[in-house]
Order: structure tokens, then sequence, then C-alpha cells
């Protein structure tokens, strides 16, 4: 019975963190821009949404807002890189930085106690509908436009993509995806704190290279889709290796064992791609 | 006439790339440009496709559709897609890019259609990545992006520099077919002098300016 709890767990777990892995999909793989800012804007999600239930507004509202905010924050990095022509990497670090004080000012407490019985059950249709939305978005004109500024900038500029447009609606939608997940994420756990945003790079990371190894095709739809499954079986090897009695683990080693399966996923040959893209003639 | 520069000069910092430069090209001239490395001839380029302006001098566009092929295969196509999704990238050059799907049949049947101009057996691969290409398959797919749609000048910047010479031939003789078939006004710069016999006239750009070859 324990373990069936600790399944559902991680696949609660895994679901929410798999919109992480999809909003770092966007931007690290399809934008080409290495954004830090997600340990801000993850937070910051989770601080609007848990400050508005906080004081009664519906989960609705709350999860919608923090979509807005997480919005935001991608924005400030967008001007930051694009209007003030910080580096993509410092711009991200800077407003992460920022966001921590921003976050504290709205809880006015380092963490904080959500109301009981918020029900996220949505969450999964939600999950599913971002798959679909954007897998289909991708395979667009403007999809196209959006991958090209990502893999050649000088190409998209001379045919008529705007760059800049096209880079902060990217930083824009994936930290709102990011804030999302920090709302939902502090509603499942029933709690917020200020340092829940810490290591969630690297968990995101793990989400698009697993996802990516598993599900190696070439389709958006199974893209994205990767990057939940990614998340979910991150969770489960997490909990593997910790809940093993065999493997003498505590929860404080968590971080090596998480960095040594992104290395064995890396370095793994399992993948079919090379298969997939050979020319068929 | 379709482009005339009228005592066009562009300065970088004190260094003068352009100097009271002249040039009228008619419509449906093939005009090859030579000249050192340096010289200014890419500048040239920039300034008549409009992505700079000239800090003294006018230039008359007598076309609205302008078209170029990069040096480099690698900046002429975006090689993490596929050849069918590079296609449908150039079909919306310069036009409004919508919600709807990338890929239809009528326009996977002109793709087919263009590329079965190039010769290289192209039309049987569009789901293949054009990272598997070869240096001149790229290239000639990156021209055959530049003429998928309506365009009235194609700029061709040193496009057979990457390529064998065996590949560069062909793809200099599609080109000629291409341009001359159909009447398009066509600029290119080149260093490799056997493909100034394409030109209706070679033009050096020297000390700013250029001078008749």
């Amino acid at each position: 019975m324990a373990w069936a709890n600790e399944i559902s767990s991680c696949i609660a777990l895994g679901l929410l963190q798999g919109i992480l892995g999809t909003a770092l999909f966007l931007t690290l793989r399809i934008l080409n821009f290495t954004d830090l800012t997600c340990e801000g804007s993850f937070v910051f999600g989770a601080c609007v949404s848990s400050m508005l239930l906080g004081r009664g507004y519906g989960v609705c509202v709350s999860v919608a807002t923090a979509f807005a905010a997480g919005g935001v924050a991608g924005l400030c990095t967008g001007v930051l890189n694009i209007v003030f022509k910080v580096k993509d990497i410092l711009a991200g670090i800077l407003v992460a930085f920022m966001l921590y004080s921003i976050n504290l000012r709205i809880m006015g407490v380092p963490n904080i106690t959500l109301p009981e019985n918020v029900a996220i059950g949505g969450v999964y249709l939600f999950g599913f509908g971002i798959v679909c939305i954007l897998g289909y978005l991708l395979t667009t004109d403007w999809g196209l436009a959006f991958r090209s500024v990502g893999q050649n900038q000088a190409l998209a500029k001379t045919t008529g993509v705007s760059v800049k447009k096209m880079t902060f609606i990217g930083l824009a939608l994936s930290n709102a995806l990011i804030g999302l997940s920090g709302s939902l994420f502090s509603i499942n756990q029933g709690f917020c704190d200020i340092g829940s945003g810490t290591g969630l790079l690297i968990v995101g990371l793990a989400s698009v290279i697993i996802g990516e190894k598993v599900l190696p095709f070439r389709s958006f739809y199974l893209k994205i889709l990767g990057c939940f499954f990614g998340s979910v079986l991150y969770r489960f090897f997490i909990c593997l290796a910790l809940n093993l009695d065999s493997s003498q683990l505590k929860p404080s080693d968590v971080n090596i064992v998480t960095g040594l399966l992104i290395l064995a996923f890396m370095s793994s040959k399992i993948t079919f791609r090379r298969r997939l893209t050979c020319p068929s003639s | 006439m379709s482009l005339q520069l009228n005592n066009v000069s562009m300065q970088f910092n004190e260094r003068k790339i352009l100097d009271g430069l002249n040039l009228s090209v008619a419509e449906g001239e093939f005009v090859v440009i030579v000249g050192e490395n340096g010289a200014g001839k890419s500048t040239l380029f920039n300034l008549i496709a409009g992505l700079e302006k000239p800090t003294a001098g006018q230039i008359v566009r007598n076309f609205s559709k302008i078209t170029r092929v990069m040096q480099d295969p690698k900046a002429g196509t975006l090689e993490n897609m596929t050849i069918k999704e590079n296609l449908a990238f150039a079909y919306k050059r310069a036009s409004r890019r919508g919600w709807l799907p990338c890929i239809s049949k009528a326009r996977l049947s002109l793709f087919r259609e263009k590329l079965t101009l190039l010769n290289m057996k192209l039309e049987n691969r569009l789901n293949d990545l054009v990272e598997n290409l070869s240096g001149g398959q790229r290239q000639a797919l990156a021209f055959a992006m530049a003429i998928l749609v309506d365009y009235d000048m194609i700029l061709l910047d040193e496009v057979t520099a990457a390529l064998n010479p065996e590949s560069a031939q062909n793809l200099m003789e599609l080109i000629n077919k291409t341009v001359r078939d159909n009447k398009k006004t066509c600029l290119m710069i080149t260093h490799n002098p056997d493909h100034k016999k394409y030109g209706d006239r070679v033009l050096t750009l020297e000390n700013g300016r250029l001078l008749s070859a």
C-alpha cells in the first residue's frame, strides 16, 4: 500500500514538473536560449497563487494569475537580454536573483501553509491540453518561424521573422508555464516555501533529457509528451533509489542521484534517432 | 533600370568601404561582381537588400521582391529541420505567418516541383533532415528556398565558395538556367574566374568603386 502511494505521488509530481520540463524544452531546445529564470519564476508562481488562495480566491484565478506572473518574469529576462543586451545566462540569473526578494515581499515570511482541500484534479487534463496546443503550434507556419529563431537567427531575420518578438514570446510562454508549474506544485504539496525553486533547473533538464532518450521522435507532440514522461520517469528513479533499503541512500543524496541519472542518460546510446532520420533513398 | 546606385558611400568608423559608387542594372540582366576579400562586396549586397543604409548617396530600387543566397550552405538553411520544413519556412518569406499547419498537399506538390528542377533527387527526400545533406545539396536547397516564391532580383553571394568544383559547376548551370529562363535580374559575387562567363557584365570592386573588368 505504501508503494502504491509512492507511485501515485511520483506520477502526480512528475506530471506537475513535466510542465516545467516542457517550458525548459521551449527555451533550451527550441529557442536555444539558456534561460535560468526558472528557479525564480517557479517560486514566483507558487507565491502569487498561495497568497491568492490564502485570501480566499478560487484555484482557477490563483493558477491563472501565477501563469501571468511567470510570463512577466520571462518578459523581464527578455527586456534585459534584448533591450539592455545582457547575455542570456546572466539575464536569467539576475531576474531569478531579484525575484527572491520579490517573493519574500509577497509572502512576508519564508514559507506559508495553504488552505486544505484544494482540488487540482483538472491539472492532468490541462497538461494534456498543453501537449496538444504546443505540439500543434510548433507545426504551424508561426511555429516554423519560432523554431527558426533558435536555429539560424540570420536566416530568420532575412526571411522576415522578428527575432526579438519571437524571443519575447518564447521567454514569456516558457516562464508562464514554469509559474503555473510552481503554483500547482505548491497546491499539491500544501505549502509554499521560498527555497522550493532550488535545483529545479536540473530537474527540468533531467525531464527533457530522459524524455528525449526514451521518446526520440521528431513529432513535437511526442517531444512534449516526452518531457512529461521523462519527468515521471525521473521521479520514479529518484523514489526507487531513495526507497531501496539496499541502496543505503538518504534523502540528502538526491542531488548526486539526480546528477548521475542525467549523466547516465546523456551518455547512453539508447536512441533510435539516427535510424529514424536516415535517408529513405 | 531595375536598380540604380548613385554616388553611394559606406563608412564603418574611420574606414571607407564604398566611396561614391555608381551602378545601374537593367531588368533581366546578370551582373557578376569580383573583388579582393574585404573590398566591400557583401556590404554592397547588404545595401541593395536594404539590410543597411548608405552613409551617403542614393539607391533606387524599381523592384519589390528581392531574394538572396549566402556563401555558407549552413547559413541559408535550417539544419535541424526537414527539407519540406525548410521549404515551408521559405514559402512564407516576408508574409504573415498564420496558425495553419506548415505542410499541406498543395505545398508538398509545389516543393516537389521546385526540387525536381535541382536534378538532385531531393524531391524523394522531403522528410530528411537537412543536416544529412551534403554541402552541394544544401546549397542547392538554399537556392530552391530563395526562388520558391516570386522574386524580381536575386543576389548570389559567393554561392559556390564552399563547394567542390563539380558541385559548383552543377549549381552554376542550374542558377544560370533558372535565372535566364525566368528573365530575372541577378547580381552575383564570385572569386571563381570560371564563373565570370555566366554574367552579361563583369565588374570589379576596387577602392570602393565598381570598374568594368
